[in-house]
């Protein structure tokens, strides 16, 4: 966890970038209004503007923080420590504690890639349950093998189809999904729709 | 882990009537422990010149109304109002209570809702749990804030004024991006070029 952080040139996925499911998400939404969306940045200030200049409230949770909180110090290590009851308690107090089917969209990005098993899948079940039926839910997941860790990053919506990101101090280790293993884990969803990108990162929005 | 959450604590209660604005007005209680320019931002400073300052080792629990500026280092546990006025939480800060206030600048930490009228400011090391009503938002990388935020346009806030005053004829507030556009469900089937989207339906 103390790896010093690289220039945003050497973090895959920082800078500036074109996202076609984000041009989707709102492509979904763009008839409707007063929509509640997640976002799990913890105050991406463009982002609140972005989504109150579509009609839409915001909602922001600091997921990416209170992982850091709860599992990136002492312990058998990061990934080690999501499976202690006392910090699973801790975390869950901490994020998505929301009434069920509040949101009609979320703004994941790439958090679950900083989960292991069993976290992973109970994070799943709790998006699930805050996500209203036809829901959308938006997730980045890296797709270069050979990165085992990366700074937090914060993304943050420019337009329609672009997003800037930017690195946070910490660095966390990573977990790198296959596709087949990121459709299983929303079987329980109604659908999943991944977008093919020119970069090191897979673009997916699930359906609730 | 994900119990419901618990119950909303009661509000604590409030043992001292709420002091008349005259009472406000004379009020000459010094409230400050400490230099308020040895603990905030240079960008602040100046501004607060004329606050009254909670110290950092000041504890309230309470209601508290303000009609001049207001700087908290201390904590506070409660509500705090300065409807036309700004309030500052510095960064020893702890405020749990609602914050109604014209401009909100946090530096630590609020847990409790926040009404901004014009501004509310939340900086790289603030820590805010709470839903925010403003007009404008600025945070900046770093901060942790959970909540909702309602963005009030201000010819709605006139609106809601209007009618809270019993004026009639005061049209909702027309929303840009609900205008004529055709439904366009995000069809989980479809496979476009561009984006290459590729499907796998449940």
């Amino acid at each position: 966890m103390s790896a010093p952080v690289p220039g945003s040139a050497d973090i895959p996925g920082a800078g500036r970038r074109s996202s076609n499911a984000l041009d989707q998400f709102f492509h979904a939404l763009r008839d409707r209004s007063g929509l509640r969306i997640l976002d799990l940045t913890g105050g991406s200030q463009a982002n609140i503007q972005y989504i109150a200049e579509q009609g839409h409230k915001s909602t922001q949770d600091g997921l990416p923080r209170a992982l850091d909180d709860c599992f990136a110090h002492g312990g058998a290590g990061y990934f080690d420590n999501q499976s202690d009851p006392e910090r699973l308690n801790r975390f869950g107090s901490m994020t998505l504690d929301h009434e069920p089917g509040t949101f009609q969209g979320v703004l994941a990005w790439d958090v679950l890639q900083f989960m292991a098993p069993p976290l992973l899948e109970e994070v799943v079940v709790q998006l699930h349950r805050i996500t209203e039926p036809g829901g959308l839910l938006l997730f980045y997941f890296h797709a270069d093998e050979r990165i085992t860790e990366l700074p937090a990053l914060n993304y943050h919506i420019v337009d329609r189809r672009t997003v800037s990101t930017t690195a946070q101090g910490r660095v966390r280790p990573i977990r790198f999904l296959t596709n087949r293993a990121i459709e299983q884990l929303f079987a329980g969803f109604t659908a999943i729709k991944f977008f093919v990108t020119r970069d090191h990162l897979r673009e997916v929005i699930v359906r609730r | 882990m994900w119990n419901r959450r618990k119950e909303e604590e009661p509000a604590p209660r409030i043992t001292s009537p709420v002091p008349a604005p005259s009472d406000l007005g004379r009020e000459g209680i010094p409230m400050s422990t400490m230099s308020h320019r040895e603990s905030l931002h240079t960008t602040d400073t100046h501004r607060v010149a004329s606050s009254a300052v909670i110290g950092k080792s000041v504890v309230i629990k309470g209601q508290i109304y303000s009609r001049e500026d207001l700087v908290i280092d201390g904590e506070v546990e409660g509500s705090v109002e300065a409807h036309e006025n700004k309030i500052v939480v510095g960064p020893n800060g702890k405020v749990s209570a609602g914050v109604k206030a014209r401009e909100v600048v946090v530096h630590g930490a609020i847990k409790g809702n926040v009404e901004a009228g014009e501004k509310i400011d939340i900086r790289r090391e603030a820590k805010l749990v709470g839903d925010i009503k403003t007009q404008r938002i600025v945070i900046e990388d770093g901060a942790y804030f959970k909540g909702s935020v309602d963005i009030q346009r201000p010819d709605a806030q006139k609106q809601q004024a209007a009618a809270a005053a019993g004026v009639t004829g005061a049209r909702p507030a027309v929303n840009p991006a609900a205008t004529g556009t055709a439904p366009a469900a995000a069809t989980p089937a479809s496979t476009t070029a561009g984006g290459i989207p590729i499907e796998v339906k449940k």
